[in-house]
């Protein structure tokens, strides 16, 4: 009996079938068995076995280099990752937080650590009756353990731009450390940051970026869900309404 | 560790979407709509060399490159490295790029698993100068993972100095998972003249691990 065509064993070796008497062949032949073995070990050595998992979004310098690398100009816009609950509360646990016990894992922390970390869409400190405290000078080094870091989503209206918020457990509460420095120093306008309600009515005025960073004592008893929309708006001095001129934008998740 | 449940919010242009998040998601994901093309039309904006195409599928697939080359490499310089390679290689190489072959991410993935391949490649040809240096001996069989090692790294070496068209018929088979006939069709040759160089690169490959196991 004849063996089989060496190019059908090759493919065999990389996972294609036989058509039927090549196969049968193959079933009752050692040399060719052996063929195909050493073949399919030169191929399972190359072949790369992908694991399963979630995305993992790459640092920005990624793009930085691939853009370096081939010359394009155009780039993608940034991705806005929230954190919540058991994973903002384990960083916590393990940079030695502040010893919270189980607070960081209970719903109701859950929720109120998202809607946190949420508002890092935007960067928020109180507006009337909400008390606040504007930490002022430049933000070094974030004062406790990271809970919860997003980059800023950009809107369309200015493509470059963004920035980073960070939600940081300190001991008087969560401080959100704000840099949105990629949008650009304001000559005489500032930006102010607002909430605005679920029925779209409604809108507060949160408080006002000194230059591009700040710091912000997050305020308990400002309920994110009832103002889930959040909003940085460029602002001219002397006319505190919302100009119309939003240049970041994000809702809130329920 | 719970489970990560991933929910995806996409705003509109002007930012006034909404979306509900069910269930207790510990991720949320809010990615800025805008005119992100639907996949065919991004297939064929990168396939004709428009450079939003780049931009839009790095934000669409950077993710999922990277996450699948953390998880094989470990460390983070590696799998950046990996997910440049990828993207840069993707472009640079996007003639090779048929969209009526497939879909633009599973193109991607092929390239993520042959940039990984030479990852580990290149791990092995290091671990082989470290140990030189220090002047340990080389055992002929360490054991079964450095065997595929090996064998991957002299493997891919070969893969290398092999000349085109071998060289690509033989990435499309073994990274992109494509079957002779597939290969065929992606690369316009006839399908003897496929399954000819398949053979004969396969048993040269073959030979090179026989070679370097004979001179130990």
């Amino acid at each position: 009996m004849q063996h089989c065509d060496p190019e059908v064993l090759s493919l065999v070796a990389l996972g294609e079938p036989a058509g039927p008497p090549d196969a049968a062949h193959l079933a009752g032949c050692p040399q060719c068995q052996a063929d195909v073995a050493e073949l399919a070990a030169v191929v399972s050595a190359v072949k790369v076995d992908l694991p399963d998992g979630p995305p993992v979004a790459p640092p920005s310098r990624v793009w930085t280099q691939i853009a370096a690398q081939t010359g394009v100009q155009a780039q993608p816009r940034p991705l806005l990752v929230l954190r919540q609950g058991g994973q903002g509360g384990q960083r916590g646990r393990d940079r030695g937080g502040r010893g919270r016990g189980r607070g960081w894992s209970t719903p109701l922390r859950n929720r109120a650590v998202l809607a946190v970390a949420a508002s890092a869409l935007l960067i928020g400190a109180g507006v009337g009756s909400l008390a606040t405290r504007l930490i002022t000078g430049t933000p070094a080094a974030p004062a406790g353990p990271v809970v919860a870091q997003v980059q800023l989503a950009a809107f369309p209206v200015a493509p470059a731009a963004g920035g980073t918020a960070t939600v940081v457990q300190a001991s008087d509460g969560e401080h959100l450390v704000v840099d949105v420095s990629r949008l650009g120093t304001l000559q005489g306008e500032y930006y102010e940051v607002w909430l605005i309600d679920t029925s779209v009515k409604h809108m507060v005025a949160v408080g006002i970026l000194r230059g591009t960073q700040g710091q912000f004592v997050v305020p308990t008893g400002l309920d994110l869900r009832q103002f889930p929309v959040v909003d940085i708006s460029v602002q001219e001095p002397g006319n505190p309404a919302h100009s119309g001129h939003s240049v970041l934008r994000g809702t809130l998740p329920a | 560790m719970p489970s990560v449940t991933v929910a995806t919010l996409r705003l509109a242009g002007n930012g006034m979407s909404r979306a509900a998040v069910r269930g207790p998601a510990t991720e949320v994901r809010v990615y800025v709509e805008g005119q992100a093309p639907d996949d065919d039309h991004l297939a064929a904006l990168f396939s004709a060399g428009d450079e939003r195409a780049l931009a839009w599928a790095y934000e669409q697939w950077a993710g999922l490159v990277h996450g699948v080359a953390v998880r094989a490499l470990g460390s983070t310089q590696d799998a950046e490295d990996v997910t440049q390679q990828v993207f840069v290689s993707a472009w640079t190489g996007r003639a090779g790029y048929r969209p009526e072959a497939g879909p633009l991410r599973a193109w991607l993935v092929g390239i993520t698993r042959h940039r990984v391949a030479d990852a580990f490649a290149r791990r092995q040809r290091e671990a082989r100068v470290v140990a030189a240096a220090a002047g340990v001996a080389q055992q002929p069989r360490p054991g079964p993972a450095d065997d595929r090692a090996d064998d991957r790294m002299l493997l891919l070496d070969e893969l290398s100095r092999i000349g085109e068209p071998q060289r690509g018929i033989m990435e499309l088979a073994f990274f992109h998972d494509l079957t002779h006939e597939q290969i065929a069709d992606q690369t316009g040759l006839p399908l003897g003249t496929v399954k000819s160089h398949i053979r004969r690169t396969l048993v040269r490959l073959r030979a090179r691990l026989e070679v370097d196991r004979a001179a130990l």
